[in-house]
């Protein structure tokens, strides 16, 4: 999500689900639709069957989804940016891009530092830490000003320094021949593909990538979504139906927990969240607000929503109760530095909210064990998970173990009402069918009795810090009204309580409260708020269904549409209109983004003001070929080895990502050394149709377990002949950091790839057993490194080194 | 004509939604199962699981390819099982499904050797078993739903819809698909005609759609002998009255000829039995 | 008053009623905990050893009854007469055994009578085989009871008797009837196989082969109670009658074994016996032992006349019918049903081992028990 935020403004799925229908070329990369996101399955069928499209499987495996594609492209496990760069320098060096729409809608034309540089895998700027890895100084990644500080263009693109010439400077490396030794494939499938795909690059042909936890659970992740974005504006494909960057949610409500702050640096609606250090003040923190682009508004967000927070006690005289606002040090507090930082005794106590880390985090029995450490732990699940039982898991004396644990029985999806954002944005109302089994209590109403547990406590006790609970504004009833919650985060006005219409209400001066400035809109009326809207239709048979729930944001269901028309305003391809200008209006099928009409006075604003920012949350108005601030590693997306890679980088003197979070701290730092010959093997993750995420749910429902009833390892005919197995037997897979054994499947599924010359073989497995609930066998994650991502922490799952040996059995290993 | 599906494998993903969906709604028990590397499971259909996705995976030319088969009943237009049922237990409704009606049934299990697609499955685990197989959903069909697996379909492969227009609809998307099918619609002539029908993207020895299945009415196999039954009893009976008539005859002839060598003593014979009806 | 014989216990006949005893013990134990936990049954084998043993073959070892009933009545040669009695009674066992048998086999056996009596399927050669067999049973009834009354001297019995003598040849015509309906009807039963049947085995009209055997087997069952009744008994083995019987086993075996080897032609399917399998092989025996040996013998009159040799025939063909019906069940169908490897349990034996074993034990009771049955041996002896 960082590398589309960092390229277009926002951090996510650009187009939605239905919208698939109107692609001409379908390319799923580190995604499995077929297993994983079935329903997307549909649309692209419809698109293939209306449209004649083309759907491009890169997998490390045959999985479900390429039993289906036109043409399935193996690619060894931790590659993409090597692919994607690649199809950038084929559609650079051919002249396959897009130009009108890359002149006009991206940075192409700007002009870079003078100091910029790329030289021996590191860009310019960096400073060397203790542990080898680095930190970047952004300031020679900027763009030039001119004196008046408008940003110096070449609209010739001839300037050296012209991010369009840099581009061609850096991906001139990125051969045919070095992307297919890199990636394992041959040089004849990979310009198959590059050929295919590029053939969008044309304003009436839409291409479409779909990308999910393949492309962002990797240590270069966010520069791998960033190659698939710069690809998508390279071709004109972003802002157009049937085009985008899609983003494949792993979870049903992901989006929504993300919009809702799940990330630890974020608040609600993606605002920054403070630091002690930095934002002692809300003057400090509005200091930080950008200048250009909408993100200019931000001080609205977030005073209203510390009026929502606080109610009458926050004030525009005191701040809204901004020292009320618990702030960041400045650590990383993501998932692999928490459970670091566990290991070593600093955290007391954890809640586990439907959250089975004891089977999905990586190096997962150090994890295990770190919880351990913890004095209590709090897991909130439907069934008894491996987190909740992690004190009595295989091996482990429960004696040994002080932590108490505490299993709070919750109501599954449809035994509660509420909200869920899909990958689409959608905010979709769900209804509740069924009353809970026993005990199980919704997700609010644990909360609701929690937080006045708490406040009540604080209250009588008193405490450190007690004002910011005891004078929480919170009061959504008895037993917690949905409505009342969804009318907090959707934003009201001070005054009467009454539902704001859309964020462009949002002041900063205490007259609006909003709990999510994105969400505003979805619950703007109480009686019939567009989430809970259920009409399907769909004007110009695009399918934007505007009437069916509420997208944020502002119902927009492709973002940054703009784009979709020439400067002008005319619609590239007319089949596609999604805005169109025609010389005194714009005629609107999806919900503009970008200005089109005055907001006070109600005036059309010509297709010329757009025209120059379409891109309305970048300060450059842009899209973002270069980025120069937000990513951590690198204005341009760079091929770096997988932190353990059986081969040398071949592209630059890095080997791994130099900024990627490499956890040497104590038990965590097992790392296999580059070509390491004890773990000659590649090894990568995935789930399966069958189950979902750990299992939790679908290991306790008999009729699904019956399908997938046992972990399995996946491997090639030619290593299982080499170790002389068979479908069945066992085998053990070990890293550094653990082993698994479980049987074998042997077939043309998976093949070795061929790495600068070297035949590797790849092993695969799923993640989703542990030693809890009806189907029990290995966690896939006792193997996997915690490694991370430089930009957002998320583990690299999908590559690292293991080796693989018979294990003498045969038959299903239970635990 | 009836109600049928039209399963189009182009489409199949081998999610297996339809397993799922067929359990829940028919009610049947997860079955006992371990790693199947083929993924199929469970590995057979049964009394308990009607339908499953049968997994393929191969190689043709080098390249891997992994098919998944949809497989239940084929709800014959002219169903064998029907036809043999001894206490007609096995209907072809008029709505499309071949349903089992459980009181009537006896369990002779001669539906299972007789369904050229092996189709019905016995509860042999079971003191007082039951016949069982896909219902085509025919209680749904007749609260004017389609069937619970056609519901769920993801990605619609499963087709539900008067076997008329299905037909017709598998017959364009083959004429339109521009050689994504092979032109052949499974289940229009095999056993004279199925209400379940299939579209293939890969030649059928490609998938695990049974090969081989007689395009002829399987009923007729055993009528083309039952419907000479009478001709049969014909033949013997007048045969047989024939031979009976001559033989009286023979006798009596002998008798006399016997008496007349012999005079009285032919009366006598030895056969107690005999004497009333020689 | 009446006149039963003694019934002599010996060792081996205490042996059989003790297997017999077994398998109505197993067959009600099958009652309580189903099929699946006392056979060998799946859904890839749904027929084992009872239906192929206990109907498909019990049913033509009993056609000495129809076959010998025909000979007396139809051709009315009072020769047979003492002939005719063993072999109907015989058949009347087997018919009864099968029935309880077939009972036990299907899944629910108190709904046996069901179809028959509401409601039914004229389409179903199985359906048309329980109408035949039960009335057949009632047909064998009637033969045989001359058997029983003529042991009672009661007015009543007497009237029976002579009830039962002055519509017998009608019951007979009527069981002749019956009989090639349901034994060409067990044939019919497969057909709905069509060519899922092995090649060896499939024939296009199967009912007739089975009628066709089912005759030369009947007759040969003939010879066999003959064979050993006048071991046991001491009855006469009229060979010159017997003989007369072995020709018409030869005319009707190479009527099924021509027309058998003709449409292995017709099909196209004569590659098929040189597959060098197990099935290739079984039917080369079954061809060799069913039908070219007897047939051998029985074509020329001396040996048919050979006491032994006839004997040797006869078993020969019961060889050929049961191996014919074995395979169709179970070799031929084999890889259409995707079965692997039946082979049938303990209970199946046993049940199948006991009520044969019951067959033969309860026809040496009737058999002293009713005199009529074994006729003048005693003045033979």
């Amino acid at each position: 999500m960082a590398g589309l935020a960092a390229t277009f403004g926002r951090g996510v799925m650009t187009n939605h689900w239905i919208d698939y229908k109107n692609s001409d070329v379908i390319v799923a990369v580190g995604a499995n639709p077929a297993e994983n996101h079935p329903m997307a399955m549909k649309w692209i069928d419809r698109a293939r069957e209306e449209r004649g499209a083309k759907l491009i499987v890169i997998d490390p495996k045959f999985n479900r989804t390429a039993a289906l594609a036109d043409i399935y492209l193996p690619i060894r496990p931790g590659t993409d940016i090597a692919f994607w760069g690649g199809i950038i320098n084929y559609a650079l060096a051919n002249e396959k891009y897009f130009k009108e729409y890359v002149a006009a809608y991206t940075n192409a034309s700007f002009l870079v530092d003078p100091g910029f540089k790329f030289e021996d895998g590191l860009f310019s700027g960096a400073t060397p830490g203790p542990d080898g890895q680095v930190k970047y100084d952004t300031k020679t990644w900027q763009f030039q000003k001119d004196e008046k500080g408008a940003f110096k263009l070449d609209p010739t693109f001839q300037d050296p320094q012209c991010v369009l010439q840099l581009m061609k400077k850096h991906y001139a490396r990125y051969t045919p021949k070095m992307v297919s030794d890199t990636c394992g494939m041959t040089e004849a499938d990979f310009l198959k593909v590059a050929e295919l795909y590029c053939s969008t690059g044309r304003p009436d042909k839409a291409g479409n990538i779909l990308y999910a936890m393949g492309i962002t659970q990797s240590s270069h992740g966010s520069q791998n979504v960033r190659s698939i974005a710069i690809t998508q504006l390279l071709l004109g494909n972003i802002g157009i139906a049937g085009g985008g960057v899609n983003a494949q949610r792993g979870e049903s409500n992901v989006q929504g927990s993300t919009d809702m702050a799940m990330l630890f640096g974020n608040l609600p609606g993606y605002l920054p969240y403070p630091t002690a250090g930095a934002h002692p003040t809300l003057a400090k923190y509005n200091e930080t607000t950008p200048k250009a682009g909408f993100w200019t508004n931000r001080p609205k967000f977030l005073a209203s929503m510390l009026k929502a927070w606080w109610g009458a006690e926050a004030t525009k005289a005191n701040d809204f109760r901004y020292e009320w606002l618990p702030k960041l040090d400045a650590r990383d507090h993501s998932h692999m530095s928490l459970f670091e930082s566990m290991a070593q005794g600093e955290l007391k106590g954890l809640f586990a909210w439907g959250q089975n880390v004891a089977v999905g985090g990586p190096n997962v029995d150090r994890e295990r064990k770190a919880l351990g450490k913890l004095e209590w732990l709090v897991a909130v699940d439907l069934f008894d998970t491996e987190t909740a039982s992690f004190w009595r898991r295989p091996g482990v004396n429960p004696a040994d173990i002080k932590t108490e644990v505490f299993l709070l029985p919750a109501a599954a999806s449809f035994e509660k009402e509420g909200t869920v954002a899909n990958s689409g944005r959608w905010i979709q109302y769900r209804w509740k069918a069924v009353e809970p089994l026993g005990d199980a209590k919704d997700d609010l109403l644990i909360a609701d009795q929690l937080y006045k547990a708490l406040r009540d406590l604080y209250a009588k006790d008193g405490g450190v810090f007690a004002d910011p609970i005891v004078k929480l504004n919170w009061n959504y009833g008895d037993h917690p009204d949905v409505a009342k919650v969804a009318l907090e985060i959707n934003g009201y006005t001070s005054a009467d309580g009454k539902p704001i219409p859309m964020f462009s209400a949002l002041k900063d001066d205490g007259t609006t409260a909003c709990g999510n400035w994105i969400f505003s809109g979805y619950w703007a009326d109480m009686e019939k708020p567009m989430a809970k809207s259920r009409i399907k239709e769909a004007p110009g048979g695009l399918g934007l269904n505007p009437q069916w729930s509420w997208a944020w944001p502002a119902n927009r269901r492709i973002t940054y549409n703009r784009p979709s028309a020439d400067p002008s305003g005319k619609p590239w391809d007319p089949k596609r209109a999604l805005v169109s200008w025609d010389g005194a209006k714009w005629n609107n099928a999806d919900v503009p983004d970008f200005g089109w009409k005055d907001a006070a006075t109600g005036a059309m604003i010509p297709p010329a003001t757009s025209a120059n920012a379409p891109f309305i949350m970048n300060a450059e108005g842009k899209g973002l070929l270069f980025s120069p601030s937000a990513m951590k590693d690198g204005p341009l997306p760079e091929h770096y080895e997988p932190v353990e890679s059986p081969t040398t980088n071949r592209l630059n003197k890095r080997q791994f990502n130099p900024v990627a979070t490499i956890s040497g701290k104590g038990e965590f730092g097992q790392l296999a050394a580059v070509g390491d010959t004890k773990f000659p093997y590649i090894c990568t993750t995935y789930r399966l149709t069958e189950h979902w995420q750990s299992g939790a749910m679908t290991r306790n429902t008999p009729w699904l377990g019956e399908l997938m009833p046992d972990m399995f390892v996946e491997i090639s005919e030619s290593l299982a002949a080499k170790i002389g197995i068979k479908s069945g037997d066992q085998v053990t897979v070990s890293t550094l950091r653990g082993e698994v054994t479980a049987p074998a499947m042997v077939s043309p599924r998976m093949k070795p790839v061929t790495v600068h010359g070297v035949v590797t073989e790849v092993v695969g497995m799923p993640w989703h057993w542990g030693y809890r609930g009806m189907f029990t066998g290995d966690s896939a994650n006792l193997l996997t490194p915690h490694v991370g991502d430089a930009n957002t922490n998320i583990p690299e799952y999908k590559a690292f080194l293991c080796n693989l040996v018979k294990a003498g059995a045969t038959g299903p290993v239970r635990r | 004509m009836g109600k049928g599906m039209l399963i189009d494998l182009t489409k199949c993903m081998g999610c297996r939604g339809c397993q799922v969906a067929c359990k829940q709604w028919n009610n049947l028990q997860a079955v006992p199962t371990e790693f199947n590397a083929e993924f199929t499971n469970p590995p057979v259909r049964s009394a308990y699981t009607w339908t499953t996705i049968d997994f393929l995976i191969t190689e043709v030319d080098g390249k891997t390819v992994s098919t998944f088969t949809k497989q239940q009943c084929m709800h014959c237009e002219h169903p064998a099982c029907e036809s043999v049922c001894i206490a007609a237990a096995i209907k072809k409704t008029k709505a499309g499904p071949v349903t089992i009606d459980y009181d009537k049934c006896i369990g002779c299990r001669y539906c299972q050797v007789a369904c050229p697609f092996g189709v019905p499955k016995y509860q042999f685990d079971k003191a007082t078993p039951k016949m069982q197989k896909c219902t085509m959903c025919a209680d749904r069909i007749e609260a004017g739903m389609e069937t619970a697996c056609a519901a769920t379909c993801p990605s619609g492969a499963i087709k539900f819809g008067e076997r008329a227009d299905l037909l017709k609809m598998a017959r364009e998307r083959i004429a339109k698909g521009n050689g994504k099918y092979i032109d052949h619609i499974y289940g229009e002539e095999e056993a004279g005609g199925t209400a379940v029908l299939y579209l293939s993207g890969v030649p059928l020895d490609l998938t695990k759609l049974k090969q081989g299945v007689t395009e002829e009415e399987v009923p007729n196999f055993t009528w083309k002998a039952m419907r000479q039954l009478p001709a049969l009893l014909g033949v013997v009976g007048l045969s047989s009255l024939g031979l009976m008539a001559y033989s009286s005859r023979r006798n009596a002839v002998a008798a006399a000829e016997e008496g007349a060598r012999s005079g009285a003593g032919a009366g006598k014979h030895p056969s107690k039995g005999g004497k009333h009806h020689d | 008053m009446t006149s039963f014989g003694e019934y002599r216990l010996t060792r081996g006949k205490g042996a059989l009623w003790l297997l017999f005893a077994a398998a109505i013990v197993v067959s009600i134990w099958r009652l309580f905990v189903g099929l699946g936990a006392s056979t060998s049954l799946s859904d890839t084998t749904p027929w084992g050893l009872w239906k192929a043993w206990d109907v498909i073959v019990t049913v033509p070892l009993g056609a000495s009854g129809f076959t010998m009933a025909f000979v007396r009545y139809m051709l009315k040669d009072a020769r047979y007469e003492q002939i005719m009695r063993r072999s109907v009674i015989w058949a009347a066992i087997m018919y009864v055994s099968m029935g309880a048998r077939l009972a036990f086999d299907i899944g629910l056996p108190w709904r046996i009578m069901n179809p028959l009596v509401f409601w039914g399927n004229i389409h179903s050669a199985l359906f048309e085989v329980a109408w035949c067999v039960a009335l057949y049973l009632i047909v064998l009834l009637v033969e045989n009871g001359p058997r029983v009354t003529e042991r009672i001297d009661r007015p009543w019995a007497h009237k029976l008797e002579h009830a039962i003598h002055w519509v017998g040849p009608a019951f007979v015509l009527f069981g002749v009837l019956l009989s090639s309906m349901h034994q060409s009807s067990l044939g019919t039963l497969y057909m709905i196989a069509g060519k899922r049947l092995d090649a060896l085995w499939y024939h296009p009209w199967l009912n007739y082969i089975y009628l066709l055997t089912a005759v030369a087997a009947g007759l040969s069952v003939t010879i066999l109670i003959e064979a050993v009744s006048s071991k046991m008994y001491k009855t006469p083995f009229q060979t010159n009658l017997l003989a007369k019987l072995g020709a018409a086993v030869g005319v009707a075996l190479g009527i099924a074994f021509v027309w058998r080897l003709a449409s292995l032609v017709i099909e196209g399917s004569v590659g098929a016996l040189f597959r060098s399998d197990i099935s290739s092989y079984l039917w080369w025996v079954e061809m060799l032992i069913g039908y070219v040996m007897p047939l051998t013998i029985l074509a020329r009159g001396a040996w048919r006349n050979d006491r032994r040799l006839l004997t040797w025939a006869a078993v020969g063909v019961l060889y050929g019918m049961i191996s014919l019906r074995m395979n169709v069940v179970f070799t031929g169908m084999n890889e259409a049903m995707g079965a692997s490897g039946y082979w049938p349990s303990l209970t199946e034996w046993l049940s199948s081992i006991g009520w044969t074993a019951g067959t033969l034990v309860v026809f040496t009771f009737l058999a002293e028990k009713l005199p009529g049955v074994l006729g003048d041996r005693v003045k033979k002896v």
